[in-house]
């Protein structure tokens, strides 16, 4: 009996799978470009980077299908699937992992559907093309500029650094963190390295390292992070050992940042934190609809060539000049 | 008269055993509603891609749900089912694609899947034997195993890899996965752990034992059940499909990986849960993991497909796993009610 229900179930799922299937294909082609975004995960810089996706289609007359995979790369990878069997018309990628998406971008791009990466990079295909920022340049330039700023002037001792570190399954993060190493290395008058806290892009993993890193090391100088999201936990672990204070103050702890989203210029404005590579997010994502845009219409190929988004420095001393350049200022209070 | 009260009888004892149908797997109403709208509402829903892609998806998450069951019969936990995904995916992938084997591909690929099963048979034995000699609590065991599963899956691929993940695995081992014109191959090996679980489970001793052990252990000791037996091989069977999904997952995705399942565990306690088989144990099987996780990944495929946004997508996930434990404890008592009724 319960076979002959279950049989029965399935006969008519198929029978009606049949008779719609075609209905559903029809009902889908509406002559509108379709474009999937599929983000990683959901942070302040890339909630402005999935606004310029939007500003962008908004503009093209492009409809978004947005997916978050939850730092899961297998979840993104299932979400890339999806994408191609909607059949749209490119997809905009940001990966979890270089390394894992390879597969997923090369059957989009052997399925016809253009891809363009936004923010990293993939290891293994070829995709359209590549959108990133140059995150070593931009990090080394970070932690170099500072050393020519009156703070570093008359130091009696190099500064004890400590450098929050992102996931190591990031193109990312592993550029920001071997960029800040390195430079570290070239001015060992300035920095000495005392830790490197693992976050793996997560705030709470990143607070209890950094809380305990600083109970080992009361007298660090300065904070070094890859991402303006790790500013809350360095805010919260700072001010738990009396140190949040503003520049110039007695025990001030410096903070240098990357990202430029409205957590770290808002530090610098409010006079807490030093400098902020800024990464234009917002930038990022507009480039990326209207890459795949225009390879679409013929006017780009698809060569996989790497697409340098620009960036720069904010810090407190040049804010008012600099500042209103980046694309959180309008959010700042 | 008489043939009047046949046909009455006939309908009744057909509309029990409808009732006992829906009570023994509540979810199939829903999985079938679901798969309905697929096909009304969802465009791509019915092409030939889109069923290819969910017979893949269900690939990622069938077999070690299969094997959650065989806990969540128990009512115990396996936290580190997780982990063996991780740690058998860099250990498997060191071995295929940077180890001396990687210059012969056949033998890399048969040293990786026997590490890999080697790792989920550890992993379960090492759980099983806490558990059961050392009497500690399953969820204590294997969250130590899951953390230490996870530091040993980073470190070494830090170390070894430099980064997180690692691709260049050979060739044999991606037919696994799905890769190119083998896309059968990972359905075939989902269905073989799947059958291999409900042989286990409907056919054999070990399977009629697992049941008592997770309704009563006491009654189940006194009738002369190795208990601690019964529960050390529920563990070990966790691992070892663990392991096979480790080695699925890790082809799937072309890459090995220390991430690989690190957000997983929601997904199979949820096909194991929504599927029907109780949170108290001693009732279930893997043909409701079956249809939990044909669920899970539908409606997943199905709001991915509408373009539903990620947000409302975990909603109607957690919608759906408070709405299926509601339904398991109203059936649960409905469900004696029935088969007393039937019995008589």
């Amino acid at each position: 009996m319960k076979k002959r229900i279950l049989a029965a179930m399935l006969v008519l799922a198929l029978l009606v799978s049949g008779l719609f299937a075609q209905g559903s294909k029809e009902a889908a082609d509406d002559g509108q470009l379709r474009f999937g975004a599929a983000i990683s995960f959901i942070t302040g810089y890339y909630s402005a980077m999935i606004d310029g996706i939007y500003e962008a289609g908004e503009d093209l007359g492009i409809e978004i299908v947005l997916l978050n995979a939850e730092s899961d790369s297998t979840k993104q990878n299932q979400q890339m699937e999806n994408l191609i069997a909607q059949q749209v018309d490119a997809i905009i990628c940001n990966p979890e992992d270089s390394v894992a998406i390879a597969a997923s971008v090369q059957k989009a791009m052997d399925a016809g559907i253009p891809v363009v990466m936004v923010d990293r990079i993939v290891d293994g295909a070829t995709p359209s093309k590549m959108i990133i920022n140059n995150s070593y340049d931009l990090a080394y330039q970070l932690v170099e500029e500072y050393t020519k700023m009156s703070d570093c002037e008359n130091l009696e001792a190099p500064l004890k650094t400590l450098v929050m570190v992102g996931s190591m399954a990031d193109s990312y993060a592993v550029n920001c963190l071997n960029a800040m190493r390195d430079a570290i290395n070239d001015y060992p008058e300035y920095y000495q390295l005392v830790a490197e806290i693992p976050g793996d892009w997560n705030q709470d993993t990143a607070l209890k390292g950094l809380q305990n890193a600083l109970s080992a090391n009361p007298d660090i100088d300065l904070i070094l992070t890859p991402s303006d999201m790790y500013i809350p936990c360095i805010e919260s672990a700072l001010d738990q050992i009396g140190c949040w204070k503003k520049i110039g103050e007695e025990g001030h702890v410096r903070v240098m940042s990357m990202d430029g989203d409205v957590n770290g210029l808002q530090a610098i404005k409010d006079g807490y934190t030093e400098a902020d590579a800024v990464i234009d997010a917002v930038l990022c994502g507009r480039w990326g609809v209207e890459y795949a845009y225009n390879i679409l219409q013929g006017n780009e190929v698809e060569d996989g060539a790497t697409i340098d988004l620009p960036g720069f420095i904010v810090n407190y001393q040049n804010f008012d000049e600099t500042a209103p350049n980046a694309y959180s200022y309008g959010d700042l209070t | 008269m008489e043939r009047t009260e046949n046909k009455s009888l006939k309908i009744r004892v057909m509309l029990d055993k409808g009732r006992r149908l829906v009570m023994d797997y509540p979810i199939i109403f829903f999985v079938f509603v679901v798969f309905l709208f697929g096909i009304l509402f969802v465009p791509y829903f019915t092409t030939s891609y889109n069923m290819k892609n969910l017979c893949l998806q269900l690939c990622d998450l069938l077999i070690i749900a299969c094997g959650y069951t065989f806990i969540e019969l128990n009512a115990g936990t396996d936290l580190s089912a997780t982990s063996v995904l991780c740690v058998s995916s860099v250990l498997g992938g060191w071995i295929m694609a940077l180890s001396p084997l990687a210059a012969y591909p056949v033998l890399a690929t048969i040293a990786g899947i026997a590490t890999m099963l080697l790792i989920g048979l550890l992993f379960g034995v090492i759980n099983g034997f806490s558990v059961v000699r050392l009497k500690m609590p399953s969820f204590i065991v294997t969250m130590a195993t899951m953390l230490v599963g996870q530091a040993f899956a980073t470190w070494f691929a830090q170390v070894v890899f430099g980064k997180n993940s690692i691709g260049g695995l050979p060739q044999p081992f991606l037919v696994l996965g799905g890769s190119g014109k083998y896309f059968l191959v990972p359905v075939v090996i989902s269905l073989v752990m799947f059958f291999l679980a409900d042989f286990i489970l409907r056919r054999t001793k070990l399977g009629r034992d697992i049941y008592c052990v997770g309704t009563n252990p006491n009654a189940s000791y006194i009738s002369g059940i190795n208990v601690k037996r019964t529960v050390f091989i529920m563990f070990v069977l966790c691992g070892l499909f663990a392991a096979v999904e480790g080695i699925v997952l890790t082809a799937r995705n072309m890459a090995a990986m220390s991430t690989l399942g690190s957000t997983m565990f929601l997904n199979i306690v949820s096909a194991v849960v929504v599927g029907g088989t109780s949170v108290s144990g001693g009732f279930g099987g893997v043909k409701q993991t079956l249809l939990g996780s044909v669920f899970i990944v539908i409606l997943n495929n199905a709001m991915n497909l509408v373009g539903v946004e990620w947000q409302t997508i975990m909603l109607v996930q957690g919608l759906a796993i408070l709405l299926a434990t509601i339904i398991d404890f109203m059936l649960k008592r409905a469900r004696y009610t029935t088969r007393r009724r039937l019995a008589e």
